[in-house]
């Protein structure tokens, strides 16, 4: 089938949900719904972004994926093996094809390890290349390959910037040379001038080795810049799921318009209404009766409280979680609201 | 609509003094003793705030923004030295202050909101009485001169506005006072009555209720509207707001700009606010100052900074900025990192990573100087 081709990760109805213990001896159970009934495909080759606020549950649907926190319920295909439920060897023959990049690279690297012991480690717990010599030469070309030089081998964490670190723990999950990478808020914890060098150098890297990426972000402009589609995460759902440009030029989920609406251009000369909507994430424990956002919603109505709206599809590639065909560039954002001076997500036109 | 005209950022040329900065910071030399050095966090920093603008002061992590608003509100660490520099509210030095000048200039003129709302609030006082506090705290509420300027005032808003119970009230509890200060209680309903207000003029939905609430009852967004309150409660002449919506959700942050943005209108206070993010400059500020390794590279109104960056440090800084409003085919990229400030470069301290260094970029420091109508950029580049 010509899907199986293309599709490198399938997650099927993924559930997540963290029990926390409450009541008199901690006898009774609450769940916090970290993810809940998720579904996605991710493409060879392509860039998928995830984003969402704190709390949306993206980063939970990372681990879930990468199989570092084992899912409640549903299933994930990796390259059209189920991997829901693997375990110990196979489970670890399989994290040489998927690793992960983290946000703080202060705290993903070793402090007592060097560049080089931290790289080859890798090769040693896996086995993959045994000769010391080789190992150490492997290293060097990571390090090349990106944008570091040889002397940085023998440096220690803390002798190095931000972004440097940052491009030795994209070196050190590229080692096992993986099909794909799950990199969490890569360049949240770098400045913006750093920022553009490896977002740069993860763009290069996935063309030269052929990678497949999921990028997890609460930064729009970085999803829109690196992501070829993007799925737009509310309290451990997808509500909008598309093509990068479709999806940020024409939003059709009243929460994704809020969210794009939400970012502050970077252009005094955009006006832009921001506050288009209210309130704040509410907690993934005590979640709304139906629609998940209506609470926040400026056009929700009673079949919104009564009835869950599903992932639906309205055109090809492009899906929402809305009851409702919205057409939310040419009105206004929230109800009574004048439309004047409101920016949406769509084309910005600098005035 | 710029409400205010800029005045020089204080530089050779800048008159002794300008009667309508707030502040005025000339020469301003921080440096930190640390173990492995002295680490020169800012450098020469020049910078004039006037009566009700609001000036973004942008850069990236270590650039001394946040050590310049420490120096300002005297909250600096024990391991800093102001080794020169002088640091004027409305005129006035603030290093040459005594301690009890100082406490009533802080308590008066001056205000900070932070970062994290949660680690600045008192966990165990309801939000009410940490606002209310500062007001009981501060002699200027209850002197008698206070007290008719005050009665003035509301006689004004009324004739202009028209009579409020909330006026009404505020009158009477002021004329109880009868000419001398006001009694224990009477200070204490006045306090009250004010925080009310306050809280209603940073958008806090059914104050009274906030009043009595504790800070873990209230959301992010919430906790940070309830410190800007505590900020304008006091009316202070400058705000210092310091990454203020850094850790807030983007939907979140777009709700304290929008309220900045009101705000603007409603009070006098000067802004000054510091924040990494380009984008809330260019949505909130008059005017914006770009640090870089402890200098200020360049100050101008914020339309003409994002039109025309002229120091090629901002013109490497927008560039690199990924848009969500656009697609940018590709972003250029500041080769290298910020400078270590134990042994920052020599002479400009951007010329290492400048694409337009030359010799006397690294043997001679630029100043400040204004090579448009208020756009001032230190860089050689602009030399006439």
């Amino acid at each position: 089938m010509a899907q199986e081709e293309t599709t490198l990760i399938q997650v099927r109805e993924l559930y997540k949900w963290f029990p926390i213990k409450v009541g008199l001896l901690g006898r009774k159970s609450i769940y916090v719904k970290a993810v809940d009934g998720v579904s996605l495909e991710i493409k060879k080759s392509e860039t998928l972004g995830i984003v969402g606020e704190s709390g949306s549950g993206k980063t939970t649907l990372g681990l879930t994926l990468m199989r570092l926190v084992n899912s409640t319920k549903g299933s994930i295909i990796f390259g059209g093996i189920d991997i829901t439920k693997m375990k110990g060897r196979d489970l670890k023959r399989l994290r040489r094809r998927m690793q992960m990049v983290f946000q703080d690279p202060y705290a993903s690297l070793d402090p007592r390890q060097t560049v080089r012991s931290a790289l080859v480690e890798v090769m040693k717990i896996h086995g993959s290349i045994k000769d010391s010599k080789l190992a150490s030469d492997k290293a060097a070309e990571l390090v090349n390959i990106v944008g570091l030089n040889p002397d940085h081998l023998a440096r220690f964490p803390h002798e190095l910037s931000g972004g440097q670190r940052q491009r030795v723990a994209i070196a050190r999950s590229l080692v096992l040379s993986p099909e794909f990478l799950l990199l969490d808020e890569p360049t949240s914890s770098l400045d913006v001038s750093v920022q553009a060098q490896i977002l740069n150098l993860l763009q290069r890297l996935q063309t030269e080795l052929d990678l497949t990426y999921v990028l997890i972000s609460h930064n729009l402009a970085v999803v829109r810049h690196i992501c070829h589609r993007t799925a737009v995460m509310y309290l451990g759902r997808i509500v909008e799921i598309g093509d990068t440009s479709q999806l940020f030029e024409n939003p059709k989920h009243p929460y994704t318009f809020a969210l794009l609406s939400s970012v502050p251009i970077p252009d005094p000369e955009v006006s832009q209404r921001l506050d288009v909507i209210e309130g704040d994430v509410p907690s993934p424990i005590n979640l709304p009766s139906g629609c998940r956002f209506r609470l926040r919603c400026p056009y929700a109505t009673d079949r919104c409280a009564a009835e869950a709206p599903l992932l639906r599809e309205i055109e090809p590639g492009h899906s929402i979680e809305c009851h409702y065909d919205l057409d939310l560039n040419s009105r206004p954002a929230a109800t009574g609201a004048p439309a004047e001076g409101k920016v949406g997500a769509g084309p910005v036109g600098s005035a | 609509m710029t409400r205010s005209t800029s005045e020089s950022p204080g530089s050779r040329s800048a008159p002794r003094q300008t009667a309508q900065a707030v502040l005025e910071i000339r020469d301003l030399k921080i440096s930190f003793r640390t173990y492995l050095g002295e680490v020169k966090a800012v450098d020469g920093l020049n910078l004039s705030v006037s009566r009700g603008e609001i000036i973004g002061l942008v850069g990236e992590s270590g650039c001394g923004k946040s050590v310049t608003a420490l120096a300002i509100a005297g909250l600096l660490p024990r391991n800093a030295d102001v080794l020169s520099g002088e640091i004027l509210i409305d005129g006035k030095d603030l290093r040459k202050m005594s301690k009890a000048d100082l406490r009533r200039t802080r308590l008066e003129d001056l205000a900070m909101v932070f970062q994290d709302p949660m680690t600045y609030l008192n966990p165990v006082l309801t939000v009410g009485s940490q606002i209310t506090e500062i007001m009981l705290e501060n002699p200027a509420l209850n002197d008698s001169a206070s007290i008719t300027a005050r009665l003035d005032e509301i006689s004004k808003i009324e004739a202009e506005r028209g009579k409020t119970e909330e006026l009404g009230l505020e009158r009477q509890i002021l004329m109880s006072a009868g000419g001398g200060k006001l009694g224990k209680r009477d200070a204490k309903r006045l306090a009250r009555l004010r925080t009310l207000a306050v809280l209603r003029m940073v958008r806090l939905p059914y104050p009274e209720r906030i009043f009595k609430m504790f800070p873990h009852e209230l959301s992010g967004g919430m906790r940070q509207r309830a410190m800007i309150a505590m900020a304008l409660v006091r009316k202070p002449k400058l705000i210092l707001a310091d990454e203020i919506t850094t850790a807030l959700d983007v939907t979140v942050q777009a709700q304290v700009l929008a309220l900045l943005n009101q705000l603007k209108d409603e009070i006098d206070s000067s802004i000054v606010l510091i924040t990494h993010d380009l984008g809330v400059v260019a949505k909130v500020c008059n005017r914006v100052a770009v640090m870089y390794a402890g200098n200020i590279v360049e100050v101008a109104e914020v339309k003409a900074l994002f039109r025309k960056p002229l120091h090629p440090y901002t013109v490497g800084l927008l560039a690199a900025i990924p848009r969500a409003d656009v697609a940018k085919s590709e972003l250029t990229s500041i080769p290298g990192s910020v400078p270590d400030l134990i042994a920052p470069p020599s002479g400009c301290r951007y010329h290492p990573r400048c694409p337009h260094a030359f010799a006397k970029c690294s043997d001679v420091k630029p100043i400040l100087t204004e090579v448009e109508p208020n756009h001032w950029v230190a860089c050689f580049l602009f030399d006439k």
